[in-house]
Formats: C-alpha cells, sequence, structure tokens
C-alpha cells in the first residue's frame, strides 16, 4: 500500500518536496536561478529516501560496510573510528545523484564522482554537505574522456562501479579503462543485475511494470551480465576476483540482504594484479 | 470492542505508514520573519527525564558520536537532586538485567550503587547469578545521569520547552518557549512523557484507551527489620493488583491498582486507614474462593505425580506499620502506543511512545531498552558513513521497537483484563494456570526470561 500511496503522492508534488530555506549553495554563481530551481526539484526527488530511488538509498546499508570492509582490510594502517577510508583515492563510476558518493566521502576518502548526465553533476554537487568540500568532488566526464588524462592514470585505491554495467555496451573496454585507473592491488567493486529468467520477472516486469519500483525502460534485460561471464572479462584484463556474492531485495520492507543465491542481483570485488 | 477496532486500525498504519513530511509542518519560504539566527546542533532530546537523559548520555559518552553536539532539553525548572540521608521518594523502578547493562555501559551503575544500596530480587530458590530486578528510585536514577552527564561537559537546558517545529532543507527549526534563541537540529528525540507535546505537534495519531484505573503510590514502613526483605510482592484483587517492592530492610515501595470510583476514597484515609487497607489487601481472605482453592489443589497433586515437584518456599506477605508522610500519591491508568515512533528527523522513545499498564514493571524498562535501540542502530549509521538522521535508519528502529513494544502492551493488558473478573471459571482457570507455571520450570523460566529482558 505505501507504494500505491506513493503512486498518488507522486502527482502532487508539494507534498514530497521539502522547500528550501537559503542555503550556502555549492555550485558555480553562473548558474541561473531557474537553473537552480530545478536541480533542487532533481536534487529532492534523489534524495527522497522514501521515493522513486528508495532501494538504492536502502542499497546502501549493503554496499558501504562491504566497500569499507574490503578496503579496511587491505591496508595494514590502523584507522580512525570515524574516518576509515582516510588517505585512499576513490573514484565513483556512474555516481548519479551521489547516493553512495557521500557516506564514502563522509567516512574519510577522497573520492571523485562521475557521470555522463551533467544534471546528475550538478544535483550531487547541490546536495553535498560543505563540510565535505575538501574530499568530495564532481565532474561531468565519461569514463573514457577521464583515461586520456595522464594524472589519473594509476591514481586511485578502489574504483566503484555501482548499479553501471548493465547500462553499459562494451563491458570489456568498460573494465580495461578500469584497470588503467587503478594502482596496482587497487580494488574493484561492482554491483549489478545477473541474466537469468529470475532476473527478468522480477528484475524488470516485477520492478518495472508491476510494482513500479523503478521507471520502465530503465534496465534492458540483454544487457545484464552473467557472474561468470563478468569473472572471465575480469581476469582477462589481469584482475583476481576476490569475493563474489548475491543479494536480495525485499520491496515490502525495503531492505537489501546478503543472499546464497546470485539469481538477481549480486555484487563483486575483484583485485588488480 | 472499541479498542479492537482501535488495534486494527494501528495495525495496519503500522504496516503501511507513510512517511511524508506532514504539509502543516513545512514552512513557505517567503516567510519574511523566520531569523536566520539559530544555533546549530546534530542532536536534540526534548525531555530530561529518565529516558531522555539515559539517551543523551548514551550519545555524550560514545566514541562515535564526539564530533556531534548534543543538546538535552527539559521543560520544568529544576531536575531531582538526591542525596544519601533524604527518605525515599515514593516512586520506584524495578530495573531489569538489560537496564542494568545499559547502566553499567554508560558507567552509571557504579554511582548509584553508591547512593543507594539497591535491592536485588529473585525468586527464593533462584540459583542463577543474574537477578530477576534491581529496585532503584526515580530521583537516584535521575540524579546519576545527570551527574555523569556533567562528567562529559553535557548539562540539560532546564526551562526550554518546545513550543514548535518546522522542517527545513536538512534540519529542523526548533522554537522555544519563552522567547529563546531557536535551535537548528538534524534530529530531534522526543522523550517528553505521555503526553507528549512533540508528538502531538507531529499530529502522530496513537492508539489508546483508558484501563479507568488509578495506580496509588507510597513508600511503607516494614513492622521489624526484615533481612530478607528482597521479595517483591504483588496479589491480584478483583479491584487490581497491589504490589510491594522492596527498599531496604525497613522500607518497602507501594503500588496499587484501583478502579477510578475507589481510588478517591483511599486517598482520603487517614495514614493508620491508608495502613489497615493495604495490610487487609495483602491477607484477607474475602477474596479467596473455596471452591477455586479445593479445584486447583487437586490439579496441583495429579501433575505433581508427573511433573517433580520443586520445593517451593511459603513465604508471607509483609507487615506494614506505617507510611512515609507525604509519600502518598494517585495517577491515572492508560494504554498507548503511538502508531508511528519516527518521522524524517524525529524519533520518539520511551513513554511519549507507548506506555503500559504498571503491573509488570516494564514501563520504563521498554523506555531504556529503546534507548539501547536507537543508540545502536545510529552508531551503526554513523559507521557507514550515511546522514544519521536518514529515514532508513530511523524505521528499523521503529520495526524492532514497535513490534516488541505492541506485543508487550497487549500481554499485559490481556492479563489485565484476565484478573480484572471475578468470574468462577475465569478464576479457577487463571489460579490453575498461574501455579501450573510456577511449577513447571521451564515455562516459568520462560517467564522469567522475558520480564528480565526487553527484548
Amino acid at each position: 500500500m505505501s507504494i500505491l500511496y506513493r503512486h498518488f503522492i507522486r502527482l502532487i508534488p508539494q507534498f514530497r518536496s521539502i522547500t528550501l530555506l537559503s542555503r550556502q549553495l555549492y555550485i558555480k554563481s553562473s548558474v541561473d536561478p531557474g537553473e537552480i530551481n530545478r536541480f533542487r526539484q532533481l536534487s529532492s526527488s534523489w534524495w527522497n529516501e522514501t521515493g522513486a530511488y528508495t532501494a538504492l538509498h536502502s542499497l546502501n546499508q549493503l554496499r558501504i560496510p562491504f566497500i569499507r570492509e574490503q578496503l579496511v582490510q587491505s591496508s595494514s594502517k590502523i584507522k580512525d573510528i570515524l574516518k576509515p577510508l582516510k588517505d585512499l583515492q576513490l573514484l565513483d563510476i556512474g555516481c548519479g545523484g551521489g547516493i553512495l558518493t557521500e557516506p564514502l566521502a563522509r567516512l574519510g576518502a577522497s573520492i571523485l564522482g562521475i557521470d555522463a548526465v551533467s544534471e546528475n553533476i550538478y544535483t550531487a554537487e547541490y546536495h553535498a554537505d560543505p563540510s565535505l568540500k575538501e574530499n568530495l568532488n564532481y565532474k561531468h566526464v565519461t569514463l573514457e574522456e577521464l583515461c586520456e588524462n595522464v594524472e589519473q592514470i594509476e591514481k586511485y585505491d578502489a574504483v566503484i562501479a555501482s548499479e553501471v554495467i548493465e547500462h553499459i555496451n562494451d563491458v570489456d573496454t568498460f573494465i580495461a579503462n578500469i584497470s588503467k585507473l587503478l594502482k596496482p592491488k587497487g580494488l574493484c567493486f561492482i554491483t549489478t543485475l545477473n541474466q537469468t529468467m529470475a532476473s527478468y520477472f522480477l528484475g524488470i516486469i516485477a520492478a518495472e511494470y508491476i510494482l513500479r519500483m523503478v521507471p520502465p525502460g530503465t534496465h534492458t534485460w540483454n544487457k545484464f551480465v552473467r557472474p561468470s561471464d563478468l569473472i572471465t572479462l575480469f581476469e582477462k584484463n589481469d584482475f583476481n576476483v576476490v569475493l563474489n556474492n548475491g543479494m536480495f531485495y525485499n520491496p515490502i520492507i525495503n531492505r537489501w540482504s546478503w543472499s546464497e543465491s546470485q539469481a538477481i542481483n549480486y555484487a563483486l570485488c575483484a583485485a588488480k594484479n | 470492542m472499541r479498542q479492537l477496532l482501535l488495534l486494527r486500525r494501528s495495525l495496519i498504519s503500522v504496516r503501511f505508514s507513510s512517511y511524508s513530511v506532514s504539509p502543516q509542518a513545512t514552512i513557505s519560504h517567503d516567510e519574511p520573519n523566520s531569523p536566520a539566527l539559530a544555533e546549530n546542533v546534530d542532536i536534540t532530546i526534548a525531555g530530561g527525564g529518565l529516558v531522555g537523559s539515559a539517551m543523551a548520555l548514551a550519545f555524550a559518552s560514545s566514541p562515535v558520536f564526539k564530533n556531534h553536539k548534543i543538546v538535552l532539553l527539559e521543560s520544568q525548572s529544576k531536575l531531582p537532586q538526591v542525596s544519601k540521608n533524604k527518605p525515599y521518594s515514593n516512586r520506584v523502578f524495578a530495573l531489569n538485567a538489560q537496564s542494568i547493562s545499559l547502566f553499567e555501559k554508560l558507567g552509571a551503575w557504579d554511582l548509584m550503587k553508591s547512593i543507594q544500596s539497591v535491592i536485588a530480587f529473585d525468586q527464593g530458590h533462584q540459583s542463577e547469578n543474574n537477578s530477576l530486578a534491581y529496585i532503584v528510585e526515580n530521583d537516584v536514577i535521575q540524579s546519576c545521569l545527570l551527574e555523569r552527564l556533567k562528567q562529559f561537559h553535557v548539562e540539560p537546558r532546564l526551562n526550554s520547552k518546545v513550543k514548535h517545529f518546522e522542517y527545513e532543507e536538512n534540519s529542523i527549526r526548533i522554537k522555544l518557549q519563552d522567547e529563546k534563541i531557536n535551535l537548528r537540529t538534524r534530529l530531534l528525540i522526543a522523550a517528553d512523557g505521555y503526553q507528549s507535546s512533540i508528538r502531538e505537534m507531529a499530529r502522530i495519531s496513537t492508539m489508546q484507551w483508558d484501563y479507568n484505573q488509578f495506580g496509588i503510590v507510597a513508600t511503607l514502613q516494614l513492622a521489624d527489620n526484615m533481612p530478607d526483605n528482597v521479595v517483591a510482592w504483588q496479589r491480584f484483587l478483583p479491584t487490581g493488583p497491589i504490589a510491594c517492592l522492596p527498599l531496604s530492610n525497613t522500607h518497602s515501595s507501594l503500588v496499587w491498582t484501583v478502579p477510578k470510583s475507589m481510588h478517591k476514597e483511599i486517598m482520603k484515609l487517614s495514614d493508620e486507614q491508608f495502613v489497615d487497607a493495604i495490610n487487609k489487601a495483602f491477607t484477607s481472605d474475602t477474596y479467596k474462593h473455596n471452591g477455586v482453592i479445593s479445584i486447583t489443589e487437586r490439579i496441583r497433586s495429579y501433575w505433581q505425580q508427573v511433573i517433580p515437584a520443586s520445593p517451593t518456599v511459603l513465604q508471607y506477605p509483609p507487615v506494614i506499620i506505617n507510611v512515609e508522610p507525604r509519600s502518598r500519591a494517585a495517577f491515572p491508568l492508560t494504554l498507548l502506543n503511538a502508531n508511528q515512533y519516527v518521522r524524517p528527523r524525529l524519533v520518539l522513545i520511551g513513554d511519549s511512545a507507548h506506555r503500559i499498564h504498571p503491573m509488570a514493571g516494564q514501563g520504563v524498562n521498554m523506555g531504556f531498552c529503546d534507548v539501547l535501540c536507537l543508540f545502536n542502530i545510529l552508531e551503526q549509521a554513523v559507521r557507514d558513513g550515511a546522514d544519521f538522521s536518514s529515514l532508513i535508519y530511523l524505521v528499523d528502529y521503529e520495526r524492532q521497537r514497535q513490534l516488541q513494544c505492541l506485543t508487550r502492551l497487549l500481554s499485559i493488558d490481556s492479563l489485565n483484563r484476565l484478573y480484572s473478573t471475578n468470574f468462577s471459571p475465569v478464576v479457577a482457570l487463571r489460579s490453575i494456570g498461574l501455579s501450573f507455571v510456577n511449577e513447571f520450570s521451564p515455562l516459568k523460566k520462560f517467564f522469567e526470561k522475558q520480564a528480565a529482558s526487553s527484548t
């Protein structure tokens, strides 16, 4: 019922958006006020925890500890309890509105979020907590363009591409590019959907058409990547897959959990040799 | 019947509640006189009572929250202080094992023990180390928590009642009474009691009903110096349970539940008449049903052939000789459960979320369990780098606590109904049932464990 209610609520935007008080904007002042208004609306849509992106918000409960634990283990220094990812360089590909990027910055990492859609970058910058200005950055650039920049080569301790590769055409080149940007022994984190019957019925039909958790047409089943194929591609690009685990989403309570089965969603961590 | 409908309605909102911000609570951004001047804080706890102070202490004493600014607001002008020689106050609590471990974690338990020799009470033949409960006065708990808070440089702000609060983009703006400076807080925790004004302001609906009963409390003086005054007594009269909680060798605390019609005349009794009434309530045989007793005895003899009889030590109720002057007080009893414990950036804890019949001594323990649960969840949120007032985490708190609190509220409510009747078959059933539980140790251990923990 909460889902239907949400549907109804979408028709009445003023119920949902929390109106703004004057706030220090962390974006260039050359952007005009009408645009700022639009970004505010978009931001409130991305960052509304009970809105269209609710599953991505709750996924943080799974993926942040996953990333944090792997990164903390791989480094031997004793960490500050509040900033365990301090002094680590991270790259978030397809960061969207910054849902995953901000918590990682809060944990102390120096993180760059990139996205091909400029509006997402403006949304993310608009929402960014001013106290994170030093270690949280966003850039409207594609992965290929970033690879052309010499300073970026072998710069990052970890690269995260969460819920991204199911939208990529050429996954092989994608991983090759990631490899260029990673330091040796750097980690690559992927979360994505599997290409199975279950993922078709639950991930597309149920999620997009029946329950309307994501807008219809968000995902194309043909682009889903099987874990075995992904592992092969990683090994081909000289990676070593460290962790490979299934995830399960319960739409009724909006919670993710680790699962034995990789039939629908899964998470992968690979280390560059 | 009406109560069942209320319950059904509240369960539906529990299941399908929407957490959208109430439109009346938003402000328009072209309101000219919302001053920019406001103190920015991270966590505001409204209500400096036991549960509010414990919550503040949990945050203040944790290394995870060391960079967060905590503010504790209290509407009264002073909070209780206690010293060793003052007479016992009339409000005491039976703290269960989980509350004790919370206080140990906060570093306040040793302080409490040093002020008052707290009595641990447990069953006569229980050999485990964990006692069922500790009896501690309200004032002792309160002042120890505040003392400990002072050590972390957190002082409650007195005379600060929340008049109004509004949602802003990433925070809540709180307006205090007496035109004090506004607060802009990321998270507001309401611990302001069962008549919570913050809950009213947030328009959170509740499921509540009146028990038509009053609870009478007093501090009693016992007959002789009884070194083994470590047993809590409760007798279920048709008019309501009467309980005597041990405080020391010479004093005990009374909690007597009486119907609304009776409470005025009991309060009007002189001290001697009051003491007589209490002694009579404990020992009188007028309430006993001879028929029921013979049935119970017969059935007990049957199953003692099956279940080995545990040695029941016969104990007698304490004899009261005096009541401490000015310690008699009465308060109305209601059941209350808020249909939502959380809203965006707002959490209800303690009595503002749920209120229970005092029969089982669970009320404040449930509040302390709320504190522990919310603290653990928020600590997890900070470790995950999330905005700790994120609704995802607050909803986790609500789910855990609402289930446990509601079941406890309703089971105590059913127990109350069960014992409020004089109808012989029911009396027989419950007497048999109770003595069965007493004899059958696995079942008895199960109930003890339930009472000892709030989870």
